[in-house]
């Protein structure tokens, strides 16, 4: 029972991470039809800038997580502007240069910073929680994430903006007719979500040691995640969140952490199967 | 239909505009193959520290000629193969530190005397992150573009088996900081291996740590064994927790996990339901730091233990932060060797690169396996990779600074294996690893944890 307890209140810690994680990705998707293969590169963007801002000027890693959304967004908003905004038609090539981009990104990193591991050491201790010991530092990750994800449930179903950007996912055409600039809104999605991306790595930074390539195994969570909640579909996502989350830990504990992936991909195949639009049935297909 | 055409017409156009840049990448392809064709490893070489006038492919041709008259050579040049990219960088990084640190002073020294001043000069090579059998490849067109009279590497074990069989084919000495016995255990005769055996460290230090313990009244009766699952952990991890229950502890948690871990904390709750008394592990520096911490947080206090690797990278204290206070490894080396060439080796160490605040376990091992070579070639008065070999296998060095080893002398005996060495135990305290056991090398007294 006390096994039982411990998982479930670490898959709800880390079910929020998870979330925050997919986010970017997911509104990237949602809105322009671009699968981000360069998801992995700007987490660890993220969590580089965190670190690196960190170690000069010593402010609050929470803070220094919108000033991730900023570099990385920054980022994002570069690529689209440079390369991706000519590349509306042809997904293929889309795909290609992200998966060119992220391996420049990776190898940069790799030149700059070297292919030490990093950690941002942050010790707040531990409270107890149901008669469990838990991380500070993960709650606060908890709430970065609740607050992130919140906000930007938000903006997407209350503003003019954010309906105009679930519009695009609706229908374009008859946005064109409106007279909305799509081209404007995709500039915006792509880069809200990169942004997203670089805060989920500046929270990953806070817990994980990670080095130039660590982004490819949060990616895959993000890419089942996405895929179990339905592309485009945020609550979806939420709850995708949880599920992953869940089942990671438990396979882990119950069973053997060899096979995390395994039950992973398992899922995410079930899922496909059994309900194409997601959990909820609401994401596109 | 027509603006399929149009279509069409618009690739063309843009097959066409991009011929002269494909032509270009062309070029440079065509120019970089003719250049790495001529130069051999000639990047590789001239990145290395080493002051040689020569050219490589001057010094190339001039140590061909001079093997075959000894005596005049201007360079003699040995092999390093060694991780320099990839997840065992640091261990790689830190074996290049060492050998040319040993280079340069050699040279710096008069280079070899029998070889009328000869300078060594090294010929460095990344194996990356490559699969054992692409390794073994890499030596080989090492030794096809070079001359190499002897060779240094190639850190992983599994690298090393591989590339050794190279070596023994092409008759080209290779001396290892490799820990596997099987690397000595196949009759090779061109193979040197410096560190202990594994057998022995691993025995040691699970003896060590249950001695400790025994010391302090702190009972171990259930220990968890948690590992990555590439084949060196396994093996090690496999090895440990055989020798925890040939003593009477019981092993009920072996977990080994895929590297790259994205939290640590639900291995924790398993390995921890089991409430070990002793936890082995073993992985990259990223998951040993995400798992040390999880198991601290979730209120872990007793000892860990662990099998060099990534216990011994210099980074391990500060990556992993205080969880890593008082975990003990078996070691090839360590920085606090006794006597005054393993003391003299620190401080320059130290003070070349500042960055580091001791140098790691490869830095010493293989320094101190330049200076073998060296002294070997200066047996030998040959650059002959055949001669080295031989005057290797009948080296006898009792001072000077390849007695930085645990064994402070060096002989090897039949198979390859250096002899009276002995198994190196460390424990990280206050941010270093100290040298706690065998007791006539030990620096430091071992910190009892979990009391």
């Amino acid at each position: 029972m006390d096994m039982l307890l411990q998982v479930l209140v670490s898959s709800v810690l880390l079910a929020a991470v998870y979330f925050l994680l997919s986010l970017g990705l997911n509104i990237i998707l949602g809105v322009l039809d671009i699968v981000n293969f360069a998801h992995g590169a700007m987490l660890i963007v993220g969590a580089y800038a965190t670190y690196y801002l960190y170690e000069y000027t010593g402010l609050s890693p929470w803070l220094l997580v919108f000033v991730d959304m900023i570099v990385v967004g920054g980022l994002g908003a570069i690529l689209y502007l440079g390369y991706l905004q000519f590349t509306v038609n042809s997904p293929l090539v889309r795909m290609f240069a992200l998966i060119g981009f992220s391996s420049v990104v990776v190898s940069s990193i790799l030149v700059i910073s070297g292919s030490d591991f990093r950690t941002v050491h942050l010790d707040y201790g531990t409270v107890d929680i149901l008669g469990l010991p838990v991380r500070v530092s993960q709650i606060v990750a908890f709430g970065v994430a609740l607050i992130l994800g919140g906000a930007t449930l938000f903006l997407l179903n209350y503003t003019k903006v954010g309906k105009a950007i679930r519009a695009v996912v609706d229908d374009r055409v008859s946005l064109w007719i409106c007279g909305v600039n799509d081209k404007r809104l995709s500039l915006l999605a792509f880069t809200v979500g990169t942004a997203l991306a670089g805060a989920a790595g500046g929270v990953l930074a806070t817990y994980v040691t990670f080095g130039p390539d660590s982004g490819l195994s949060f990616a895959i969570i993000a890419f089942a995640v996405v895929i179990l909640g339905g592309l485009g579909d945020l609550v979806g996502g939420a709850l995708a969140s949880l599920v992953v989350a869940l089942v990671l830990t438990s396979v882990t504990v119950y069973w053997s952490s060899a096979l995390t992936n395994t039950a992973l991909f398992i899922l995410v195949l079930l899922v496909l199967l059994v309900r194409p639009r997601g959990i909820l049935g609401r994401g596109r297909v | 239909m027509e603006t399929r055409g149009k279509l069409r017409d618009r690739k063309y156009n843009s097959a066409r505009q991009f011929l002269p840049i494909a032509a270009l990448i062309g070029l440079l392809i065509m120019g970089m193959a003719l250049l790495a064709a001529c130069g051999g490893d000639e990047t590789e070489t001239a990145d290395t520290a080493v002051e040689t006038e020569a050219t490589s492919a001057g010094a190339t041709d001039e140590t061909t000629e001079a093997s075959e008259n000894a005596e005049s050579v201007d360079a003699v040049q040995v092999g390093l193969l060694e991780p320099l990219s990839g997840p065992f960088a640091d261990n790689g990084k830190m074996a290049r530190l060492g050998t040319e640190m040993a280079v340069e002073e050699i040279n710096a020294n008069g280079g070899i005397k029998s070889l009328g001043g000869a300078k060594i000069e090294l010929v460095i090579k990344d194996t990356g992150a490559a699969a054992p059998a692409q390794v073994a490849n890499q030596l080989q067109s090492m030794i096809e573009q070079n001359d190499l009279s002897a060779v240094i590497g190639a850190w992983a074990s599994s690298y090393t088996l591989a590339a050794s069989t190279v070596a023994e084919q092409a008759g080209v000495p290779m001396v290892t900081e490799s820990f596997a016995d099987d690397i000595t255990g196949r009759g090779y005769k061109y193979i040197f291996k410096i560190p202990a055996s594994a057998e022995l460290m691993g025995e040691e230090a699970v003896a060590k740590v249950l001695e400790l313990a025994e010391e302090v009244g702190y009972e171990i009766t259930t220990a968890a064994v948690v590992a990555d699952n590439t084949s060196a952990a396994t093996v090690s991890a496999n090895a440990a927790a055989d020798r925890l229950v040939a003593r009477g502890v019981d092993v009920p948690v072996r977990e080994f996990f895929t590297p790259g871990l994205t939290e640590g904390n639900s291995l924790a709750i398993k390995v921890l339901a089991t409430d070990p008394q002793l936890i082995f592990v073993q992985g990259a520096l990223s998951d040993m730091a995400l798992l040390q911490n999880a198991f601290k947080e979730q209120g872990y206090e007793g000892p860990v233990l662990g099998a060099g690797s990534g216990f011994v990278v210099h980074d391990y204290g500060k990556t992993v932060g205080e969880a890593a206070n008082g975990a003990f490894s078996s070691a090839g080396w360590n920085w606090d060797m006794p006597g005054e060439a393993a003391k003299n080796f620190a401080e320059q160490f130290v003070a070349k690169n500042p960055e580091f605040d001791f140098p790691g376990q490869e830095a010493g091992e293989d320094y101190a396996a330049m200076y073998i070579i060296a002294q070997a070639l200066e047996n030998a008065g040959s650059a002959d990779p055949q001669a080295v070999r031989d005057a290797l296998a009948e080296i006898d060095i009792t001072e000077g600074p390849a007695t930085i080893l645990a064994s402070g002398k060096v002989s090897f005996d039949e198979t390859g294996m250096l002899e009276d060495t002995l198994p190196v135990i460390i424990q990280w305290q206050d941010g270093k690893p100290y040298t706690v056991a065998p007791e006539s090398i030990a620096s430091r007294d071992p910190i009892a944890l979990g009391q």
